[in-house]
């Protein structure tokens, strides 16, 4: 990473709210999000018009939010269980909704341990990747979420 | 690059909204002059122009911006000429000055954006001082008063029309100045009083500042006034003395008019007495203090008048747009359990054994049922803004564009005072704007031409607003040479649009209501003035946008009228429920004519598209999904429903899986995050937490017609 945060006493680790997608964990930095919930608490209104991956809008406490579907994002096929969650982001003023296939855990991950993210991770350009954290063992792929709410919807993330 | 201003964002944002008022008081007084000249000179009007430059150039020196502080300094110069007296007002005087009401105008711009213009002012600048210097004739009875600035308080002609008055009616006139503390109170208020009592008195002939002066919170340490009246010295001065923050009264009785010259060699001052000594004690300061408590509730009456009859100046509070929404998304939430609460009410009360509770219930219900319009009807008013905000900027435009096309105009506008949500006002201006250039453009006469034809050499265009039912009507009425179906239908065919044969076919009606097909515009050479690629399809598309509709009526060689419907809000509307392929959609109850159950066997097809018969007419069928590009499912059943849509004198059938019903709905607007989606304006959420689609019926059924129009010509 080009642009490496000052790493003082606070900054030694970064909190992770770590998610599945398919095989793969995935992190997203817990400051970008605003909280996770259950898919079956969320009836998700289809928006005709949209892309493939936008999943609808639903009303969060009187809100309407827009819910992509990640794993549509990334190229991978849709699936649907119980475990999927949505995690609930704020992007530029406006809040909007992720679906996952679901969250593990929230983990402290020192900065030590995460390495640059190469050219591309998972099907993920560079762009969108904020380093891949070793963790005992298990490798968990640092996402930039916000960054790719808003990416433009004609932009491919994949490759 | 910015400007380095040394002031605050809220100073700045403050700054500019009482800049954008005083440009335009500027503009409207000069253009004021322009229409009295060679007529004496409107002497309120002419303070009103010099204050709003002179408050401007203090302003704008303040917030570090010389630009503007050099150039209001100049056209202040000016205007003061013409406040003596020495100038009068010339075409070259008022375009100078409105060239300087421009210029103005990029300056404020460039403030609200912190970013540099490139404008030099220096050009203009020099043109001013080029004026300010060339004497012009000096209006005689004037100049013998006037060598003196300082002794001029008020305009000799005033002064003799006291005198007239004052001899009339036996009472006597007075020149009254008086200096109040305007540093730790309100002074707009205690000037405000004080000019209360003194009309309580007798009559304020004149004053500076006057009652609206001090209503747009201008206000001078001074207070001058010249007033009728048969009370005496001494009890003038005892009134004004016992309204607190008086620091000095000077009073001057005028018995001629050679009378005003003296008093400024002549001041002796009264200095007001100590609070202490006016603790009320006699009859008759019991009396005054009754008067003042009077006047104070009058004030109080003026005021409120005032601010429903004017509220656009400053007797309004100024509220962040953001916190009306805010307020505005609240009450939606309201709206919402509201209807929920209604719900579940009805759903206790077919209860068999429904108790007391349930009925107390009830009646709470319908408490906070009729509780939440109110306050729903209050925040929409809140949101509402006076068409005139628009409205004044057009008397310029309209003046410049006639000068550029060298013709005679008059503008009348009326119902300016119509209120209409800001956001409505907002969209609604260039539509407006739009076809005010092409009134003057295209609609009015050359003079020559209104000569021959001997209409009246000056064209006119009303401009007016009313509300009816739940609608604002704006009408454009000019009086030119009217539309001409005929050339209409010629220009479409030419442009491809439509077949000759189907020209041929065309009623009246139809072959006017062309012009708002896109690709269409009459004039034939792009003019500087409407020719902007810009076409009346977009005016149409805009109003539509807004839940509006504008149509045309006109009569060849009478005029041409566009009458556009504007719904009162954006926020909240009327919508019909519909269910398709699992989906809620809300239809803007606007564009609905009818609902229909039909019979399977009743669909026709008319070039593999579907159709059915209406009272004998031909209609359209379209499935929701088909306009939403949703795979269409095949009609569960033997019926089933069509609603039917109008856009423009044109009806579609939208075929819907389920009629719910009624329903008002708050619109949320869709995140920019879901992209573009065009037909679908917003989503609403409904009682029970269901989120509905608002379908944009002009924007899907227009992709049907253009597609119609295609097969037509295609053919």
């Amino acid at each position: 990473m080009a642009n490496e945060p000052l790493k003082n006493d606070q900054l030694k680790e970064k909190q992770v709210v770590v998610f599945k997608l398919g095989q793969e964990e995935f992190g997203a930095n817990i400051e970008t999000v605003k909280e996770i919930r259950k898919m079956d608490d969320q009836k998700i209104t289809p928006v005709p018009k949209t892309k493939e991956f936008v999943a609808g809008i639903v009303n969060l406490r009187g809100k309407i939010i827009p819910v992509l579907d990640l794993r549509v994002r990334f190229g991978m096929e849709k699936t649907t269980s119980e475990d999927n969650r949505i995690i609930v982001i704020e992007v530029q003023n406006e809040v909007c909704g992720v679906v996952v296939d679901a969250v593990n855990e929230v983990l402290r991950i020192p900065y030590d341990n995460i390495e640059p993210a190469p050219e591309m991770v998972a099907g993920i350009n560079k762009d969108y990747l904020e380093g891949i954290a070793k963790v005992d063992g298990r490798l968990i792929i640092n996402i930039n979420l916000p960054k790719i709410a808003l990416a433009n919807t004609n932009e491919t993330i994949a490759s | 690059m910015g400007l380095g201003l040394e002031a605050s964002p809220e100073e700045i944002r403050i700054f500019l909204e009482e800049a954008d008022e005083q440009i335009l008081t500027l503009e409207e007084g000069i253009m004021g002059l322009e229409k009295s000249e060679g007529n004496k000179l409107d002497d309120d009007l002419l303070q009103a122009i010099f204050r709003a430059a002179h408050t401007l150039k203090g302003s704008s020196a303040a917030l570090g911006h010389t630009g503007m502080a050099k150039l209001t300094h100049e056209m202040e110069n000016l205007l003061d000429q013409l406040r003596k007296g020495v100038r009068e007002v010339t075409p070259e005087f008022v375009n100078l000055l409105l060239e300087g009401v421009d210029a103005l105008r990029i300056y404020n711009e460039e403030i609200a954006n912190d970013e540099e213009s490139g404008y030099s002012p220096d050009e203009l600048i020099e043109k001013l001082r080029t004026m300010a210097q060339i004497n012009t004739p000096v209006v005689k009875e004037t100049a013998a008063t006037t060598q003196d600035n300082s002794t001029v308080l008020f305009a000799p002609k005033l002064i003799t029309l006291a005198l007239e008055q004052a001899k009339a009616k036996s009472e006597k006139v007075f020149v009254i100045r008086i200096n109040i503390n305007t540093e730790n109170t309100l002074p707009s208020v205690r000037t405000y009083q004080i000019l209360m009592a003194l009309e309580d008195l007798g009559t304020v002939i004149s004053s500076h500042p006057n009652m609206q002066d001090v209503e747009k919170e201008i206000v001078d340490a001074e207070i001058k006034a010249l007033l009728l009246t048969n009370y005496n010295l001494a009890e003038i001065e005892k009134t004004i003395a016992g309204i607190p923050d008086v620091k000095k009264i000077k009073l001057d009785e005028i018995k001629e008019e050679a009378d005003t010259k003296k008093i400024v060699t002549n001041q002796e001052e009264v200095p007001v007495a100590k609070k202490e000594e006016k603790v009320p004690k006699t009859n008759e300061s019991e009396t005054k203090i009754a008067k003042e408590a009077a006047a104070k509730t009058q004030s109080l009456n003026n005021i409120e008048k005032k601010f429903r009859n004017d509220s656009v100046t400053s007797s309004t509070i100024r509220v962040d747009v953001e916190i009306l929404d805010g307020l505005m998304n609240l009450v939606g939430e309201l709206v919402i359990d509201r209807t929920r609460l209604v719900s579940g009410i009805t759903q206790l009360n077919e209860l068999e054994d429904k108790t007391i509770a349930v009925e107390n219930l009830g009646q709470t219900g319908a408490h906070i049922g009729r509780v939440t319009e109110q306050l729903q009807e209050l925040i929409m008013k809140a949101r509402m803004l006076p068409l005139e905000t628009l409205f004044r900027k057009f008397p310029r435009m309209v003046r410049d564009l006639a000068l550029k096309a060298d013709k005679e105009v008059e503008l009348i506008m009326e119902g300016e005072e119509t209120e209409l949500d800001r956001s409505v006002i907002e969209q609604i201006s260039d539509p407006i704007i739009h076809l005010l250039r092409n009134a003057i453009d295209h609609g009015l006469e050359s003079k020559e031409e209104r000569h021959q034809t001997s209409k009246n050499p000056t064209g006119r265009i009303l401009l007016s607003a009313e509300p009816e039912e739940n609608y604002i009507v704006i009408r454009l009425k000019d009086d030119g040479k009217g539309i001409d179906p005929e050339k209409i239908a010629k220009s479409a065919v030419r442009k491809g649009l439509i077949s000759t044969e189907k020209a041929k076919e065309l009623t009246v009606r139809e072959a006017v209501d062309l012009i708002f097909m896109p690709g269409f515009s009459t004039a034939d050479k792009v003019t500087q003035v409407s020719g902007r690629g810009v076409g009346m399809d977009i005016v149409k598309k805009n109003i539509e946008n807004l839940n509006g509709n504008i149509q045309v009526f006109t009569e060849l060689g009478k005029g041409t009228e566009f009458r556009i419907e504007l719904p009162l809000t954006l926020a909240i509307m009327r919508t019909l429920l519909v269910n398709s392929s699992g989906g809620l959609y809300a239809i803007p109850l606007g564009s609905v004519a009818e609902t229909h159950r039909i019979q399977k066997s009743e669909i026709k097809y008319i070039n593999k598209r579907k159709a059915m018969t209406l009272r004998g007419n031909v209609l359209p069928l379209v499935h929701l999904e088909e306009l939403l590009n949703m795979p269409v499912p095949e009609i569960a059943g033997d019926s089933f429903f069509v609603v039917v849509v109008r856009v423009a004198q044109q009806q579609t059938g939208i075929i819907v899986q389920k009629l719910i019903g009624e329903e008002e709905v708050v619109i949320k607007t869709l995140s920019k995050l879901l992209g573009d989606i065009r037909g679908i304006s917003g989503a609403a959420i409904l009682g029970q937490g269901d989120v509905a689609l608002i379908v944009d019926v002009p924007t899907l059924t227009a992709r049907e017609q253009v597609g119609k129009h295609m097969e037509v010509s295609g053919a």
